[in-house]
C-alpha cells in the first residue's frame, strides 16, 4: 500500500474542518462530516453546485478512509467524484482504493464498455476540487484517457 | 443581508452592481485572489453563487457539519485492513 497522509486524532479533526473551510465560498454549498467504526474513519465532504436552494447542476463528493495504524490515522483510500446532475448525466472521478489509483470517466453520450482509466496517486484534495470543478464547467470528455484494462467487445448471442 | 436574485454565476459587472462598487474594483479583487472566480477566457470571469454568498452572507455560506452514515463501514474496515496487511506482510 502506498503510504498516505498520517495524522494524529487532533490533526485529523483539524483537517476535516480545514478542508470544509477551504471549500466554502468557492464552488457551491458545502456539507461535511465523518463516521467511524473501530479503527476506520470515513471523511465525507459534498459540494452542491450551485447550492443555496437552486437546482443542482453538479455535485462534488469527496470521501477519504483513514485507518488507525501505529498511533496515527493513515489515509488508506480516497474517492473524489464529480456527478453532473440530474444523474446519470456524466461522472468524472479520481480514486485510490484497492491499491490502484485510477480515474473514472462516464460520458453518457459516448458509452464505453468500461469506465476505469489510468491515473496517478496524489495527495492534494484542493487540486482535485479545482480539476473537477473545471470539468463540471467544461463538460465531461473521456478523450485521451488510457483504459486500465482492455475489455473485449460483447459477442453477439 | 442584501436581497438579490440567486443564479449559478455572476459576471463582474453584475456582482459590482449587487454590492455597489465599480466593476473595476471587482476585477481588481479577482486579480488579487481576494475574490474567487472561474476564468473562462483571458478577460472573461464568472463568479459562482457560493463566492457571492460568502461576501453577502458569510454566516449562511459556512460549511455545514452533518451526520455521516456509518452503513457499510464494518465491511470497509475489513477490506482496508486486509489490503494493508497484504502489502506489509510479504
Amino acid at each position: 500500500m502506498r503510504a498516505g497522509r498520517r495524522l494524529t486524532t487532533h490533526q485529523y479533526d483539524q483537517r476535516l474542518d480545514e478542508i470544509a473551510d477551504a471549500f466554502s465560498g468557492l464552488f457551491g454549498e458545502v456539507t461535511y462530516g465523518h463516521a467511524e467504526f473501530e479503527d476506520l474513519r470515513k471523511l465525507r465532504l459534498a459540494v452542491d453546485i450551485p447550492g443555496y436552494g437552486l437546482p443542482s447542476v453538479a455535485t462534488l463528493v469527496f470521501i477519504e478512509r483513514h485507518l488507525w495504524s501505529d498511533g496515527a490515522w493513515e489515509m488508506a483510500e480516497y474517492l473524489y467524484d464529480l456527478h453532473l446532475e440530474p444523474r446519470p448525466h456524466g461522472r468524472y472521478a479520481f480514486h485510490w482504493h484497492d491499491l490502484v489509483p485510477h480515474r473514472h470517466c462516464v460520458d453518457p453520450s459516448l458509452p464505453q464498455p468500461d469506465h476505469h482509466y489510468e491515473g496517478a496517486f496524489f495527495d492534494d484534495i484542493g487540486w482535485a476540487a479545482t480539476e473537477l470543478a473545471t470539468i463540471a464547467g467544461a463538460g465531461i470528455s473521456c478523450r485521451g484517457l488510457r483504459p486500465v484494462r482492455e475489455v473485449p467487445e460483447p459477442k453477439d448471442a | 443581508m442584501i436581497e438579490f436574485e440567486k443564479k449559478p454565476f455572476y459576471s463582474p459587472p453584475e456582482f459590482a452592481a449587487l454590492i455597489g462598487v465599480d466593476p473595476s474594483t471587482v476585477l481588481d479583487w479577482i486579480h488579487r485572489d481576494q475574490l474567487f472566480a472561474l476564468h473562462l477566457g483571458p478577460k472573461t470571469y464568472r463568479i459562482p453563487l457560493a463566492a457571492v454568498m460568502r461576501r453577502l452572507d458569510p454566516e449562511a455560506s459556512r460549511p455545514k457539519r452533518v451526520p455521516i452514515s456509518a452503513r457499510g463501514l464494518a465491511a470497509d474496515a475489513r477490506r482496508v485492513r486486509r489490503r494493508a496487511l497484504a502489502t506489509t506482510v510479504k
